[in-house]
C-alpha cells in the first residue's frame, strides 16, 4: 500500500507542474512557463453583477512563471508580467462618423508576485502546503492619455494560501483545492478566494484540467479613497470556470492553451480570456 | 531555442489582436425639440426684449434653425421674427416660438416691470447601472455667467474617467455639452459653464464614464 501512495505522490509531483496545488516542487526542480493572457471585452459586470455594454476594452500580458524547489518543502515562485499592454477602443457615432472619443493604450511591466510555498504534508495521500505571494505593484495604475488604463492596481497585495491536493485514478487524475485571504493595502477591500481543481492524463502527451475559482470581496475597503481610478481595482468579485488543455512533447517541453470564462462577476469584463503558454520542467 | 521561437510566433499572432479598434456607437435617436432659453415672467410697457430658442435635432444636438415667433394678442406684446418683443399695453400674453412641428411657449405679463423668469434651476442626482449618485445640485445664473454647483450631500461611487455633462438626455451625452473632468466624488463643487449656455438649454446633468462610455449617474431638474 505504500508503495502505491508513493507512485501516486510522484506522478501527482509531475502533473503538478501543470496544476499547482498542494505539491512543492522536489529540491532542485522547478516548472518554468512563457506565456500570454489576453482578453477583450465590450461587457462589463456592473457593481451588482449586471452585464453593461462599454467601449471595447482589452488587456494582453506576455508573461513568465516559475516554480523552484528550494529545499524538500520549500518552493519559491515567481509569476512576471514582463510586458503588459491595455487597449481602450476608440469611439465614432454611426449616424455622423464623428470621433466621441478617441482610443487609448498603455504600454508597461504589470503587477508582479513573488511568493513561497511551502509543504506541510508532503509524503501523504492527501498533500497540503500553505502559501505566501507578495503581489508587488510594478504595473501602471493611471496609464495612458486618459490615465483610466491599467496594467496594475497600484497595491501591494499579500495572499496567505492553504492548498490541498490528492491523485485519484491511480495518478492519472488528481484534485486540488484552494482557500487563501488577499490582504490588500491602500484602502483596498481584503479578499477571500476558494477554488478548486480537477485535472486528468488523456494518455501519454495529454493532460486537461478546469480550474473554477472564487474571488470575493470583504467590501471593507474605502471606494472613494482608493488611488486608482480603474474599473479594474476594488471590490472585485468574480466566479471564473477555466478548462486548460496541455500538450507534453516529451519530459521537458509542452504546451499549455485555456479559456476561462466568468460565470458571474462583479466590476469586471464580461468575456472569456485566453491564454497559452509554453513550459519546460527542470 | 525552437520551443521558444514556437512561443514568440504564437505570441505575435496573439498580440495582432491588441492594437486599438474602432466601436461604432449606435445614436440614440429622441425626438425634436425648441427651447426659450431666456424666459422673462414679465416686461414693462414701453420697453422691449430680445427672446431667444434653442433647437435639437434628432440626435439632441443644437443645431441652427430658423425660429417662428409670434404672440397669442400683439396688441399687448407684439414680437418680430428676430425675437424682439415689445410691450404695447397691460395684460397676459404668451410667447411662442415654433420650428416645424415643435414649439415652445412662456406667459409673459406686460406690466410696471421687467423680470426674468427664473436665474436657478435645482435637482437631484440618482444612480444609473447600480452606481451610486446622489445629491443636490443648483443651476444658477449670476451677471450672465453661468454655474453649475454640487451641494455637500453631492456624493459619486468611483470609476474611471468620470466626467459632467449637460444634456438632453438621461443616460446620454450625444448632443450634450462637457462641463469638465469631475473633481471629487463627494462634497461640494462647481463648475463654469460655457458662455454659449442658458439656462433651460439642457434639461440634465450626467456624470459620465466618458472613456468607457457608461453613465453613473443623471441629475434631473425639480
Amino acid at each position: 500500500m505504500r508503495n502505491i501512495y508513493l507512485l501516486i505522490i510522484l506522478l501527482c509531483l509531475n502533473l503538478n507542474s501543470y496544476a499547482g496545488g498542494g505539491w512543492p516542487q522536489p529540491k532542485g526542480k522547478g516548472y518554468f512557463k512563457l506565456g500570454y493572457y489576453g482578453i477583450v471585452s465590450s461587457s462589463y459586470y456592473s457593481p451588482n453583477g449586471n452585464i453593461l455594454d462599454i467601449s471595447t476594452a482589452g488587456i494582453h500580458i506576455a508573461n513568465f512563471y516559475g516554480e523552484y524547489g528550494l529545499t524538500k518543502r520549500l518552493t519559491g515562485i515567481a509569476y512576471v508580467p514582463f510586458f503588459s499592454r491595455a487597449t481602450l477602443n476608440e469611439q465614432k457615432s454611426a449616424s455622423t462618423g464623428n470621433v466621441i472619443s478617441e482610443g487609448d493604450a498603455v504600454n508597461s511591466f504589470g503587477d508582479t508576485d513573488l511568493g513561497f510555498k511551502y509543504g506541510i504534508i508532503v509524503d501523504k495521500p492527501i498533500v497540503v502546503s500553505a502559501s505566501i505571494t507578495f503581489g508587488i505593484p510594478l504595473g501602471n495604475s493611471m496609464g495612458g492619455r486618459t490615465e483610466v488604463l491599467q496594467t496594475g492596481d497600484g497595491e501591494f497585495n499579500q495572499i496567505l494560501g492553504i492548498e490541498a491536493s490528492r491523485g485519484l485514478n491511480k495518478g492519472k487524475s488528481w484534485v486540488s483545492t484552494l482557500i487563501a485571504f488577499n490582504n490588500r493595502s491602500e484602502s483596498f477591500s481584503d479578499e477571500f478566494r476558494v477554488g478548486i481543481e480537477l485535472g486528468t492524463k488523456l494518455g501519454d502527451k495529454w493532460l486537461a484540467n478546469v480550474k473554477v475559482l472564487s474571488v470575493n470581496s470583504l467590501n471593507n475597503g474605502n471606494d472613494l479613497e482608493t488611488p486608482s481610478n480603474g474599473i479594474f481595482s476594488n471590490n472585485i468579485e468574480y466566479l471564473a470556470i477555466t478548462p486548460e488543455l496541455a500538450y507534453q512533447w516529451n519530459d521537458k517541453w509542452g504546451v499549455s492553451s485555456a479559456i476561462g470564462f466568468a460565470a458571474s462577476g462583479k466590476r469586471v469584463l464580461a468575456s472569456p480570456s485566453v491564454s497559452f503558454g509554453v513550459f519546460f520542467n527542470l | 531555442m525552437k520551443h521558444i521561437k514556437l512561443y514568440l510566433s504564437i505570441l505575435s499572432m496573439a498580440w495582432l489582436s491588441s492594437c486599438i479598434g474602432t466601436d461604432i456607437v449606435e445614436d440614440i435617436a429622441v425626438p425634436e425639440t425648441i427651447s426659450i432659453n431666456n424666459a422673462i415672467d414679465s416686461l414693462k410697457v414701453g420697453e422691449s426684449y430680445t427672446f431667444s430658442a434653442d433647437y435639437f435635432n434628432g440626435l439632441g444636438e443644437p443645431v441652427q434653425a430658423m425660429i417662428t415667433w409670434s404672440s397669442s394678442d400683439p396688441s399687448i406684446i407684439s414680437i418680430e421674427q428676430t425675437g424682439s418683443a415689445q410691450a404695447i399695453a397691460a395684460g397676459n400674453v404668451y410667447i411662442k416660438a415654433v420650428k416645424g412641428n415643435n414649439a415652445d411657449s412662456v406667459k409673459v405679463n406686460a406690466g410696471n416691470t421687467t423680470s426674468v423668469l427664473a436665474n436657478k434651476r435645482q435637482g437631484t442626482f440618482m444612480g444609473r447601472n447600480n452606481y451610486s449618485v446622489s445629491g443636490n445640485f443648483s443651476l444658477q445664473e449670476v451677471n450672465g455667467d453661468l454655474t453649475l454647483i454640487f451641494d455637500d450631500n453631492f456624493r459619486a461611487s468611483n470609476g474611471p474617467g468620470l466626467y459632467v455633462y449637460l444634456s438632453n438626455q438621461p443616460t446620454s451625452i450625444t448632443g450634450g455639452e462637457e462641463v469638465g473632468k469631475l473633481m471629487k466624488n463627494s462634497g461640494a463643487q462647481s463648475y463654469s459653464i460655457a458662455a454659449n449656455i442658458q439656462l433651460t438649454t439642457y434639461n440634465y446633468v450626467l456624470i459620465y464614464c466618458k472613456p468607457f462610455g457608461v453613465p453613473f449617474g443623471t441629475g434631473s431638474y425639480n
